[in-house]
C-alpha cells in the first residue's frame, strides 16, 4: 500500500513535471464565483476548442505582483490575466505586458470603447455607486443628491476609505454632469468643491475597506446609505432576501481586462484566448452566471431583461453613469489620498 | 578550553543569528536604502540632468537641455520608462502622462530639426518650468526627500527646511502610539489582578484557567474584529441591551471610532499581558509574604513591597510584548475604527500599494522604527528588569 502511494504520487509528480516544461496556457482571474463562470465560458471552451490545457489560478491584485514575476526575467510562470484599469495602464507604462495585437481580435468593433487599450483586452464591466435598502427608506433616494442629503434621509453613509469614487459622487452630489466630472476635477478648484461636499456629511461618514462590508453596513442598519458595487448588490437580494436597491445615474463604471505578462512562453495562445473570451458567444454565458457586464456589445442581445437590468453596460443603466478615468487616477491617488486622509481625521 | 567553549556556542548560535541577519537585518538595510535611493530618474534621463545642472528654477530652458532631453528620451526603449514616469509623478502629478507620451511620439517620428519645437508642439507642458523643476528634484542618485516626507517636512525653494503645507504623518505618528500606549494600560489594568489571581491557585487549578486565557488566540484576529463588530454596532446585542435597561436613550456609538478599536485591540493583547506577568508570580516564594505578615507589613505594603517588586520583570515583559505588538497594529483599526483611527502601520500599506510610492512607504517605516525603539528603549528604562534583580538579592 505504502509503496503504491510512494509510487503514484511519484508518477503523478513527474507527469507535473511534464507538464510544467511544456507549460500550458495559464488563466489568472480573481477567484471566487466570477472565476467558476470564467471556467464555464471561457477556459474549458477554449480548451477544447484549441485542443489545449488551459490552467487557472487567481489573484488579488496590484501591479507589484506582476511587476516582480515579469523582472524576475525568463518565464513569468503566468500567461493571461485578468487586471484592473489603472493595473493595466501603469503596467504597460512599465513594459510589464504584451502590446496587443488588435488584428487578431476579430470582434473587437463590437468592444466598447474602454475595453481597447495598448496592453489590455477588456472582458467585464463593473459598477460602483450608492445603494440603499429600498425596506427601511422606503420611497428611497433616486439620485446621488439624496445621498449627501443628511435632512431628507437620516443616518450614517458609508464610502470606500480613499478618495477614489467619494470625489466622482461627491461632484455627481452636487450637481456636476456626470460627463463633466474629470474636467472639473482636474481643476484645484474641483478638488475643494468636491472635499466641501463631502464635509456636508462628514459627521454621519463610515469608512469600508472591502465590498463584502458596506454591504454588511447596509444589511445591519448601521449606515442608511452605503457606496458599493453592483454585483454585491444583487448577490445581497439573491442569497440573503434583501430589498437592497443600487442607484445606477450617477455610478461609476470600470472594465477589468486580460493581459498578457512579458516574456510569456504562451503568447500565441494567450492573444488566441483572448480572441475566444471577447467573442459575444462567451461573454453571454459568462454574464448568464454572474452580474458582470460583458464588454461585447452583442453579447447583451443575447440576455434576458432578467438579467439585463442588473448590468452596466444595460442601455438605462449607463445612460447617466461615468465611466472611471484611470489616467486621472494613475495620476493622482497620491496628492488626492494625503488630502483625503488628513480630511478624514480632522 | 576557552576558545573552545566559545566556538561551540558560536556554532549553537549559528542557526538562529543567520536566520535573524536574514529577515531583520537585511530587510532593516533595504528599507533603509530604499527610503533614500532616488536612481529611477537619473538611470534614463542622464543627459538631462546634466544639461541641467546650473539651471535657474525660473529661466526658460535653453535649446541643448531639449536636445538632451531628446537624446535621452530616444535612448531608453518605451517599456522601460516605467519607474522613472511613476517617479516624475510624485514631483508633479500629470508628469507621467508627458514623459511616457513623449517618449512614444520621439519613437514613432524622431526629434527631426528642432526637438525644442517638437516637444512643445506635442505636449505645451514641456515649456513650463514643472516638468523641469520635477527631473531636477527628483535627479538623486539620493535624497532625504521622503524621510522628510515621512515627518511633513518638506525641502523649500531656498533650500531651507519647513513644515509642509498639509500635514498628515507626524499626527498618524502621535496617533499610533497614543493607541499602542493606551492598550498596554489596560491590558496592565485588566491583566495584573487576573494575574495575581493565578498565580495564587494551585497548578492543578490555574492550568484550565490558563487554557480559557489562550483559547482566543485561536481565532484569527480578522474574524475576532468582525464579532466585535456585530456585537457592538448600533443595532448589535450591547446597544441593544443598554437600550431594554433604559440605561441609554438612543444607542451609543461603539464601534467605528476610538472605542471599537481600544475594545478589540485589548482583547486580542491581553493574554500576551497576562502570561509574561503570570509566570513571573508563580516564582515568587509563598512563605516570603507570609514573613513580611508576620513582621507587621499590611497586605497593601506586603504587595507594593514584597510582591510587585519581584514581577516586574513579568510586567517588562509583559508590556513591551503588548506595546511593539499594538504599535504595528492595521487590520483591526482598519475594520472597527474610524477615519481618525487608523494607524501608521495602514499608510505603509497604501503609499506601497495604492500610491506606488515605495521610498515614502521605506521612509515612513524608517521614521516609524526610529520612534518605536526610542519608546521601547524608555519603557525599558523605566521597567528596567535589573532593578527587580537588584531588590530581589
Amino acid at each position: 500500500m505504502q509503496a503504491h502511494l510512494v509510487t503514484t504520487s511519484l508518477s503523478l509528480f513527474l507527469a507535473l513535471q511534464g507538464v510544467a516544461l511544456a507549460r500550458d496556457l495559464t488563466v489568472i482571474g480573481w477567484g471566487g464565483a466570477p472565476q467558476d463562470a470564467q471556467r464555464e465560458a471561457y477556459f474549458k471552451p477554449f480548451g477544447e476548442e484549441a485542443g489545449a490545457n488551459v490552467i487557472d489560478d487567481s489573484w488579488s491584485g496590484g501591479v507589484g505582483a506582476l511587476r516582480a514575476r515579469v523582472e524576475a526575467g525568463g518565464d513569468p510562470g503566468w500567461d493571461v490575466v485578468e487586471a484592473e484599469a489603472e493595473e493595466v495602464l501603469v503596467g504597460c507604462a512599465e513594459g510589464l505586458f504584451e502590446k496587443i495585437d488588435w488584428a487578431q481580435i476579430a470582434e473587437k468593433d463590437n468592444l466598447i470603447p474602454e475595453a481597447v487599450s495598448d496592453c489590455g483586452v477588456g472582458t467585464i464591466t463593473w459598477s460602483t455607486g450608492i445603494a440603499y435598502d429600498q425596506d427601511k427608506i422606503g420611497e428611497g433616494p433616486v439620485t446621488v443628491a439624496d445621498f449627501f442629503d443628511l435632512d431628507r434621509f437620516p443616518g450614517k453613509r458609508a464610502i470606500r476609505n480613499g478618495p477614489k469614487y467619494a470625489l466622482e459622487l461627491a461632484l455627481i452630489g452636487d450637481g456636476v454632469a456626470p460627463g463633466e466630472v474629470y474636467d472639473v476635477l482636474r481643476t484645484p478648484e474641483g478638488v475643494d468643491r468636491a472635499f466641501a461636499k463631502l464635509e456636508t456629511i462628514k459627521p454621519e461618514l463610515l469608512l469600508f475597506d472591502s465590498g463584502a462590508q458596506s454591504i454588511q453596513l447596509l444589511a445591519s442598519g448601521e449606515a442608511a446609505m452605503t457606496m458599493t458595487f453592483n454585483a454585491r448588490v444583487t448577490a445581497a437580494n439573491e442569497t440573503d432576501n434583501r430589498n437592497f436597491r443600487f442607484v445606477w445615474p450617477g455610478s461609476i463604471y470600470a472594465v477589468d481586462s486580460w493581459v498578457i505578462l512579458r516574456n510569456s512562453p504562451n503568447k500565441e495562445a494567450a492573444l488566441k484566448f483572448i480572441d475566444f473570451a471577447s467573442r459575444a458567444t462567451q461573454q453571454t454565458i459568462h454574464t448568464e452566471q454572474v452580474d458582470y457586464g460583458p464588454t461585447n456589445v452583442v453579447a447583451l442581445e443575447g440576455l434576458s431583461e432578467d438579467i439585463l437590468q442588473y448590468l452596466p453596460t444595460y442601455g438605462p443603466n449607463i445612460e447617466n453613469a461615468l465611466a472611471l478615468d484611470s489616467e486621472f487616477w494613475a495620476d493622482n491617488i497620491q496628492p488626492l489620498s494625503e488630502r483625503f486622509n488628513t480630511f478624514v481625521a480632522q | 578550553m576557552q576558545i573552545r567553549r566559545h566556538l561551540g556556542t558560536g556554532l549553537l548560535l549559528a542557526p538562529a543569528v543567520s536566520f535573524l541577519i536574514l529577515v531583520l537585518v537585511v530587510p532593516v538595510i533595504i528599507m533603509f536604502l530604499e527610503s533614500v535611493r532616488d536612481a529611477d530618474v537619473r538611470g534614463v534621463l542622464p543627459e538631462t540632468i546634466e544639461a541641467l545642472d546650473g539651471w535657474d528654477a525660473t529661466a526658460p530652458i535653453p535649446e541643448q537641455v531639449f536636445a538632451a532631453l531628446a537624446r535621452d528620451l530616444e535612448a531608453t526603449p518605451a517599456a522601460e520608462w516605467g519607474l522613472a514616469a511613476n517617479r516624475l509623478n510624485i514631483e508633479l502629478p500629470g508628469a507621467r502622462a508627458v514623459v511616457l507620451s513623449g517618449v512614444r511620439d520621439l519613437e514613432e517620428t524622431g526629434a527631426g530639426e528642432s526637438p525644442r519645437a517638437f516637444l512643445l508642439a506635442k505636449d505645451e507642458r514641456w515649456g513650463e518650468p514643472g516638468i523641469w523643476q520635477a527631473i531636477v528634484s527628483a535627479r538623486g542618485p539620493w535624497t532625504i526627500k521622503f524621510l522628510l516626507a515621512a515627518l511633513d517636512l518638506k525641502r523649500q525653494a531656498d533650500g531651507t527646511v519647513a513644515t509642509d503645507t498639509q500635514t498628515i504623518y507626524r499626527a498618524i505618528l502621535v496617533r499610533t502610539f497614543i493607541i499602542a500606549v493606551s492598550v498596554t494600560g489596560i491590558c496592565l489594568i485588566l491583566g495584573l489582578p487576573v494575574a495575581v489571581y493565578l498565580a495564587s491557585l494551585p497548578q492543578r487549578r490555574a492550568a484550565p484557567l490558563l487554557l480559557v486565557l489562550m483559547l482566543p488566540l485561536w481565532t484569527s484576529v480578522l474574524v475576532r474584529a468582525m464579532a466585535w463588530i456585530l456585537l457592538l454596532q448600533n443595532s448589535g446585542p450591547v446597544n441593544q441591551s443598554l437600550l431594554f435597561l433604559a440605561i441609554v436613550e438612543a444607542p451609543v456609538q461603539l464601534v467605528f471610532n476610538r472605542v471599537g478599536v481600544l475594545v478589540a485591540m485589548t482583547h486580542v493583547l491581553l493574554p500576551f499581558m497576562i502570561l509574561p506577568m503570570y509566570n513571573a508570580m508563580r516564582s515568587i516564594p509563598r512563605n516570603q509574604l507570609r514573613a513580611a505578615g508576620s513582621l507587621g507589613a499590611s497586605p497593601w505594603v506586603t504587595f507594593r513591597r514584597v510582591y510587585l517588586p519581584q514581577c516586574r520583570a513579568g510586567i517588562a515583559a509583559g508590556c513591551i510584548l503588548v506595546f511593539a505588538s499594538a504599535s504595528g497594529y492595521y487590520i483591526t483599526p482598519a475594520l472597527v475604527g474610524g477615519g481618525s483611527d487608523q494607524m501608521l502601520g495602514s499608510f505603509v500599506g497604501v503609499a506601497a500599494l495604492r500610491y506606488n510610492n515605495l521610498s515614502l512607504a521605506a521612509a515612513l517605516g524608517v521614521v516609524f522604527m526610529a520612534v518605536f525603539l526610542l519608546m521601547i528603549g524608555l519603557l525599558f528604562l523605566w521597567l528596567r528588569p535589573a532593578a527587580s534583580a537588584r531588590i530581589a538579592a
